[in-house]
C-alpha cells in the first residue's frame, strides 16, 4: 500500500481540491485509491459528488469495521471516507490510518490522507515509505512556515518522505516567482512541480466535482497529471 | 431625302433590269433576301446580292426547304466551328481554305477518332508497361548491388580479412608508392585511350549502368564508387574534348570551342576538388565541458553594429545575456561603429559594455581589434548584430578548446529565420534548401575533415591568444573573417566547425543587397588570393589548399557559367562547330557524362542542395560577381567594405528590371536563337540536322534556367517588420476570468505569439490574456492581447513589455536550445525529376512575371504581340468536335 499524507503548512492552502484532484488523476491511470478524511473541516465529499446534507462519516462510528458503511464510491471509481459530524468521539485518526490496512486489495492501493493543517506532521503514525506532501502557497508567510518546519525535521525521530508542494502559484505576481526562484534554489525538500492558480479549480468544486473531470484542456489538469506522475515515480523508488 | 430616293431609283433600274430576265415573284424573292443579307447578317453588297442568285441555283438541285437549310447550316458550323459572323472577311476566307485543307487531308470522323483513342490506349499501356519492366530492373539492379556490398561487408569481419587488413605489410612505403604509381597509369590509361563510338557506347552504357544502380544503395562505400566512376568519365570527358574535337580549320570556331573548353574545364576542376572537399564529412559532435564551473574560461561577446537598427541589436543582446554560462565568466560588448547614443543609453540599462572608437578604420575588423585592446577574455564569440544566439550556444562550441588546445576557432551555421531573396521571389521559403544550406549543411563539414574550416564572422567563438598571434583580425581585404582563418591555419591552429544551428538571424531582404553581399565575399576572396595566396606561403597542408582553392574557384564561376549560357548559339547563329565531332560521338560523350555527374552530385549533395537549383543561384549571381572578381584579381586594393542592409521593408511587388537586365537580354539572344534555330530546321542544310537539334536542346535549357533568373528579380512584397519564425512548444494562457488553457505555441516574433488551442475556444478579438511560459523550472507571464482568431488558432500581441519582461520573452523563444534545431531535418533527399520540375515551374513564372511587371511604354507592344498571335492561332484550322449526326 501507498499512503500520501496530505496536509496543508497553514490552513487555506487549497489542500482538499489537492487531494480530490490527485485522487482523480491516480484513479484515471488505473490505480486503485482510497480517500480519508481526516479533517474535520475539510468535506472532500463535496469534490467527489456527495450532498453536502450527507452527515455521516467515521468519526460517528464506534469502530472502524463499523465505519466501512461510510465508504462511497464516485463516478470514476475513487473510494472515500467523510470525517463525519463527530458525534462519537471513541475512534482517533490514528486508528483510522492504521485500521486502513483491513481493507481488501490494500496491497497495491493508494491511501490518500487528507490532514488537517492544526495536527503536528510527527503526530501521524508514518512509515519510512510514506510520503508526506505538505501544501504551501508562494507567500511570505508560508515562507516562514517552511523554515520552522525544515528546523523541527532536523530533530524529528522518525523518517517518512516529506515535500513542500506548491499551490496556486500565479507566475504574474513578482513576489510569487521570486520566492518560487528562492525556493528552488535553495530550498532541499521541494517537489519539483507545482499546481499553478487555476479558476476551474474552484469552478470545479461548484459542480461537486474536480477540475481534471471539468477541464481537461486546462493547466490545472496538466499539474496534476504530473503530480500524479511524480508520486508514482517516488513510490516505486521504494519497492 | 435625296438619299433615300437615290437608292430606290438604283433599287428601281435593278428591279426593271431584273424583270427583263426572270418573273416578278423571282425579282420580288431576290430583294426580299437581298434586304435580309445585307441588313440583317451584314454581308457585303456585292454578296448580299449574289446569295440569292446562289440559293436560287441551288434549289434547282436540293429542295430547300427549313429543316434541309437547318442541317446545311449545322453541318457547316460544325466542320467550320472558328468561321466568324461577318462571313465573307478576308480572314474568315484563310480560315475557309485552311480548314477546308485540313478537312480533306486528315481525317476527322469519329468512328476514325474511336479507332485511333483505341490506338492511343494501347501505346500508353505499352509505354506504362516498359516503364514498369525498367522499374523492375532497377530495381532488381539495385537489391544485386545490395547484397554485393554486403558480401564484401561481411567479409571484412571474417578472420582472414582482418589479418589481411591489419598486416603490416600496408604500411610499407614502397608498397605503398608503387600501388599508387599503378592506379595513377591506370587511370591515365583509362582516360587516354581513344574508344571507337561504338566502345565508348558500351564503355559508358556500363559506367552508366553501375552509377545508376548504386545511386539508392545506402553507405559511404557506395557514395565513393561513385564519386570514383564520374571522375573517371569526366575525366576521359575532358581529355577526348582536348584530343578530339577542336576545330583547327576554322579560326572562329576554333576560338569559341577554346573559350568553351576552359569553361568546361573550369567546371570540371570544381567538379573534382568539390568531390575530393565533401567526400567524408565530419559530423564534429560536442564535447561536454566539466562539471566544475570554475575551471571554464571567460568568454568575450562582441556584437559589432554599424547603422542597423536598434530594435535589430535589442534581441541579440538581451539572448546573449540568456547563454547559459558562469555570469563572472561572460562579457557582452556592443561595438557600435555609428556611435549612437541611444545605443550606449540601451547597453547601460540592461548592463552590456559598450564600446566606440575615435575612428570607423577597417569597418567591421578594425572595430573587434579596437575591441580586443580594451577587453581581456579568454575566447572571443562574435555575433552580427542581427543573430539572436540559442542560450546552449556556448556549452556547444566551447568543448571543442578545452579538448585540443591547438582549436583556434569554433564556427556555427549561419541560419536565417526569414526568407532571403530566392526563397521569398520563388515562393520556396522552406521547400527547397536555399543558397546557404549547402555550405553549412555539406560543405564546412567536409572542410573541417581536411581541417579547413572557414571562419564565417559570425555566430563562432575564437581563441584570443591565438588572435593576438597573428595581429588581430586580418584588414586586409574586405572579407576579414576568412583571412584571419587562413592566417590561424598558417599559424598552426585548428578551426573546426559544429553542424548545430546555435543562432538565427535576418536574411538580406532585395535581391540587390543580396548580389551586393555576395560580390563583396566575391571581391575578397578575390583580394585574399592576390595578397595572401592560400596555395603558396607556408603553414597549410595540401588539403586546406585545394579547399582554399575550391573556394576561390567558386566565386569566378562568373565567366564559365555566361559561357554556358551563351555557347549553344555559336552553333546556331554563326554555324561555327564548337565541338567539332559527329553529332553520334556528342550525343554518346555528353550526355551520358552529364548524366552521371547529375546522379553523383545529386547523391553527395542529397538535401542541402536539390538538383539545377545551383544553376539558378549561378546564373543570378555570375552577371555581378564577374567584374568584382576580375578586378579585384588586377587591382586587389580597390573596393570598399559595404555593409550588408537588413531588416527593410517592401510595401508593394515591384520588379527589379536594374537588376536583371543581364538575364533579359540573355534571355532574349537565347530565345531568339531558337526562333533563328526552328528556322534553320526547315530551310536549312540538312547535314546540320544532328547537332543543331543537340544545340537547341541545350538553348532550351538555358531558356528553363535563365527564366528562373528572371523570376528571382520580381521582388515580392514583404510587409511585416517582425518575421514570424514556425515553433512547436508547448504554452498555457490564463484568460481575464482566471480559467487556463494549454496550448501549443505554433509561431512567434518579437512582439507576437501564434497558438493553437486543443479543442475550440471561446475567445474574442482584444480580450486580455495572460500568457504562460517556462524556460527550465521557471515560469514566466505576459500579458497580451489577442489580436486574431481562427477556429483553433489565436494570435496574441504583446503591448507595452518593460525591459525585464522581453528578456525573458527572448529567454523562452528565440534563445530556446531547440529553437533553430529542425533547420536541416526539413527537407528531403534529393530528387532530380521532381527538382526539375520545380525549375520549369519556376521558369514559366519568371517570363509570366515578365509580362506582368513590363513598364508601361512597352504595354501596347505587349498586347500588339498578344493580339497577333492571338489572331494566327485563330486561323489554324480546327478538330469538329461537337458529335454531329444527321437528321
Amino acid at each position: 500500500m501507498k499512503r500520501v499524507f496530505v496536509k496543508g503548512i497553514k490552513g487555506g492552502t487549497g489542500t482538499t481540491s489537492v487531494v480530490a484532484n490527485l485522487a482523480c488523476a491516480l484513479r484515471k491511470s488505473n490505480e486503485n485509491v482510497y480517500v480519508i478524511d481526516l479533517d474535520p473541516k475539510g468535506d472532500i465529499g463535496l469534490h467527489l459528488g456527495l450532498s453536502w446534507e450527507h452527515q455521516l462519516g467515521w468519526s460517528d462510528y464506534s469502530s472502524f469495521r463499523a465505519a466501512g458503511c461510510q465508504f462511497h464510491q464516485d463516478d470514476d471509481g475513487i473510494k472515500f471516507l467523510p470525517y463525519g459530524s463527530a458525534s462519537l468521539s471513541n475512534l482517533n485518526f490514528t486508528s483510522i490510518i492504521e485500521s486502513c490496512e483491513q481493507l481488501k486489495e490494500s496491497e497495491n492501493a493508494w491511501f490518500l490522507f487528507d490532514c488537517p493543517a492544526h495536527i503536528d506532521v510527527v503526530d501521524y503514525p508514518t512509515r519510512k515509505e510514506d510520503i508526506f506532501l505538505e501544501i504551501v502557497n508562494c507567500d511570505a508567510i508560508c515562507h516562514s512556515f517552511i523554515y520552522k518546519r525544515l528546523n523541527a525535521l532536523k530533530h524529528a525521530t522518525s523518517r517518512w518522505q516529506h515535500y513542500f508542494l506548491i499551490n496556486r502559484f500565479n507566475s504574474a505576481s513578482e513576489l510569487e516567482s521570486d520566492l518560487l526562484q528562492l525556493w528552488q534554489s535553495e530550498l532541499p525538500l521541494l517537489a519539483p512541480l507545482y499546481i499553478n492558480q487555476d479558476e476551474v479549480i474552484k469552478e470545479a468544486t461548484a459542480f461537486r466535482n474536480v477540475a481534471i473531470n471539468c477541464a481537461p484542456y486546462s493547466v490545472a489538469n496538466d499539474d496534476f497529471e504530473t503530480l500524479a506522475g511524480w508520486l508514482v515515480s517516488r513510490a516505486s523508488n521504494n519497492d | 431625302m435625296t438619299n433615300k430616293v437615290r437608292v430606290s431609283n438604283t433599287e428601281r433600274i435593278m428591279k426593271l433590269c431584273l424583270g427583263l430576265i426572270f418573273t416578278k415573284r423571282i425579282v420580288r424573292f431576290v430583294f426580299f433576301k437581298f434586304h435580309g443579307y445585307f441588313n440583317q447578317h451584314k454581308m457585303s453588297l456585292l454578296g448580299a446580292f449574289m446569295m440569292p442568285f446562289i440559293v436560287l441555283f441551288l434549289s434547282l438541285f436540293f429542295r430547300l426547304d427549313k429543316n434541309r437549310k437547318n442541317n446545311i447550316k449545322k453541318t457547316i458550323k460544325y466542320f467550320y466551328p472558328h468561321v466568324t459572323q461577318p462571313i465573307l472577311t478576308p480572314s474568315n476566307c484563310v480560315r475557309i481554305v485552311l480548314q477546308s485543307c485540313y478537312l480533306v487531308l486528315f481525317n476527322t470522323t469519329t468512328t476514325s477518332q474511336a479507332h485511333i483513342a483505341q490506338e492511343q490506349r494501347k501505346t500508353w499501356r505499352k509505354i506504362i508497361r516498359s516503364a514498369r519492366i525498367v522499374r523492375v530492373i532497377d530495381s532488381k539492379l539495385v537489391r544485386f548491388f545490395r547484397r554485393a556490398w554486403l558480401i564484401t561487408k561481411k567479409q571484412q569481419k571474417s578472420k582472414v580479412y582482418q589479418q589481411i587488413s591489419t598486416s603490416s605489410l600496408w604500411k610499407n612505403s614502397t608498397l605503398k608508392v608503387t600501388f599508387f604509381t599503378l592506379l595513377i597509369f591506370a587511370v591515365a590509361i583509362f582516360v587516354t585511350v581513344p574508344f571507337s563510338v561504338e566502345a565508348q557506347a558500351v564503355f559508358i552504357s556500363l559506367i552508366l549502368l553501375v552509377a545508376y544502380s548504386l545511386r539508392r544503395v545506402e553507405g559511404h562505400m557506395a557514395t565513393i564508387a561513385m564519386i570514383t566512376l564520374s571522375v573517371t568519365t569526366s575525366t576521359r570527358y575532358l581529355w577526348w574534348r582536348y584530343t578530339e574535337t577542336l576545330n583547327w580549320g576554322d579560326p572562329l570556331a576554333l576560338a569559341l570551342g577554346f573559350g568553351l573548353l576552359l569553361a568546361e574545364t573550369y567546371a570540371w576542376l570544381v567538379l573534382i576538388l568539390g568531390f575530393f572537399q565533401t567526400i567524408n564529412p565530419l559530423s564534429r559532435k560536442p564535447i561536454p565541458l566539466s562539471e566544475d564551473t570554475s575551471t571554464w574560461p571567460t568568454v568575450d561577446i562582441y556584437i559589432p553594429t554599424y547603422n542597423e537598427p536598434l530594435n535589430v541589436v535589442k534581441p541579440t543582446t538581451i539572448a546573449a545575456q540568456s547563454i547559459d554560462w558562469p555570469a563572472d565568466k561572460l562579457n557582452i560588448y556592443i561595438l557600435d561603429d555609428g556611435k549612437r547614443p541611444e545605443f550606449a543609453e540601451f547597453a547601460e540599462k540592461i548592463g552590456v559594455g559598450y564600446l566606440t572608437r575615435p575612428d570607423n578604420n577597417h569597418a567591421k575588423a578594425g572595430n573587434m581589434n579596437h575591441a580586443m585592446q580594451v577587453t581581456n577574455g579568454q575566447y572571443i564569440a562574435i555575433f552580427d548584430c542581427d543573430h539572436i544566439p540559442a542560450r546552449s550556444f556556448l556549452q556547444m562550441t566551447m568543448g571543442q578548446f578545452i579538448n585540443d588546445s591547438k582549436v583556434c576557432l569554433v564556427q556555427t551555421p549561419h541560419h536565417f529565420f526569414s526568407a532571403d531573396p530566392f526563397e521569398r521571389n520563388l515562393k520556396n521559403h522552406r521547400k527547397i534548401p536555399n543558397e546557404n544550406m549547402l555550405f553549412y549543411g555539406l560543405i564546412q563539414d567536409g572542410n573541417d575533415m581536411w581541417d579547413a574550416t572557414f571562419f564565417c564572422g559570425s555566430c563562432a567563438v575564437l581563441k584570443r591568444s591565438a588572435l593576438e598571434e597573428i595581429g588581430g583580425f586580418a584588414v586586409e581585404t574586405v572579407t576579414e573573417d576568412a583571412h584571419t582563418a587562413l592566417r590561424m591555419q598558417r599559424a598552426g591552429y585548428k578551426t573546426t566547425y559544429i553542424n548545430i544551428p546555435q543562432a538565427a538571424g535576418l536574411a538580406t531582404d532585395s535581391l540587390s543587397a543580396h548580389v551586393g553581399q555576395r560580390i563583396r565575399w566575391a571581391r575578397g576572396m578575390a583580394q585574399i588570393f592576390r595578397l595572401d595566396n592560400p596555395l603558396l606561403g607556408k603553414g597549410l597542408n595540401i588539403a586546406q589548399r585545394l579547399c582554399y582553392l575550391n573556394a576561390m574557384l567558386h566565386f569566378l564561376s562568373g565567366i564559365p557559367r555566361i559561357v554556358f549560357l551563351t555557347a549553344p548559339l555559336a552553333l546556331i547563329y554563326l554555324n561555327a562547330q564548337i565541338i567539332y565531332a559527329p553529332f553520334i560521338a556528342i550525343f554518346l560523350y555528353i550526355v551520358p557524362t552529364l548524366l552521371q555527374v547529375k546522379i553523383t552530385n545529386s547523391r553527395v549533395q542529397g538535401k542541402y542542395r536539390y538538383s539545377f537549383w545551383g544553376e539558378v543561384y549561378e546564373s543570378v549571381l555570375a552577371w555581378y560577381i564577374l567584374k568584382p572578381t576580375t578586378v579585384a584579381l588586377i587591382n586587389p586594393n580597390k573596393g570598399k567594405f559595404n555593409v550588408t542592409e537588413k531588416g527593410g521593408l517592401n510595401s508593394t511587388d515591384h520588379y527589379d528590371w536594374m537588376i536583371s537586365k543581364p538575364y533579359i537580354i540573355l534571355l532574349l539572344v537565347n530565345v531568339i536563337g531558337m526562333a533563328y534555330g526552328i528556322i534553320r530546321l526547315l530551310f536549312g542544310d540538312t547535314s546540320h540536322i544532328g547537332v543543331l537539334l543537340i544545340s537547341m536542346l541545350w538553348a532550351s535549357y538555358n531558356i528553363v534556367i535563365l527564366g528562373a533568373a528572371v523570376a528571382v528579380a520580381a521582388e515580392a512584397k514583404q510587409v511585416r517588420s517582425s518575421h514570424r519564425i514556425k515553433a512547436n512548444f508547448p504554452a498555457a494562457i490564463r484568460l481575464a476570468n482566471g480559467r487556463t488553457i494549454k496550448v501549443k505555441i505554433t509561431d512567434y516574433s518579437d512582439n507576437g505569439v501564434g497558438l493553437e488551442t486543443e479543442h475550440s475556444h471561446l475567445c474574442r478579438v482584444n480580450d486580455k490574456v495572460e500568457l504562460l511560459m517556462s524556460r527550465g523550472f521557471k515560469q514566466f507571464s505576459f500579458a497580451t492581447y489577442i489580436c486574431n482568431t481562427r477556429d483553433k488558432q489565436i494570435g496574441l500581441t504583446l503591448r507595452d513589455l518593460n525591459l525585464e519582461k522581453q528578456k525573458a520573452f527572448i529567454q523562452c523563444t528565440f534563445s530556446r536550445a531547440d529553437a533553430w534545431l529542425d533547420w536541416q531535418e526539413n527537407f528531403k533527399h534529393d530528387k532530380p525529376s521532381y527538382s526539375f520540375s520545380k525549375v520549369f515551374y519556376t521558369s514559366l513564372r519568371g517570363f509570366k512575371n515578365l509580362i506582368f511587371h513590363a513598364p508601361s511604354e512597352l504595354r501596347p507592344l505587349i498586347n500588339f504581340i498578344t493580339k497577333v498571335l492571338h489572331f494566327v492561332v485563330s486561323l489554324l484550322p480546327k478538330k469538329p468536335t461537337k458529335v454531329f449526326t444527321p437528321s
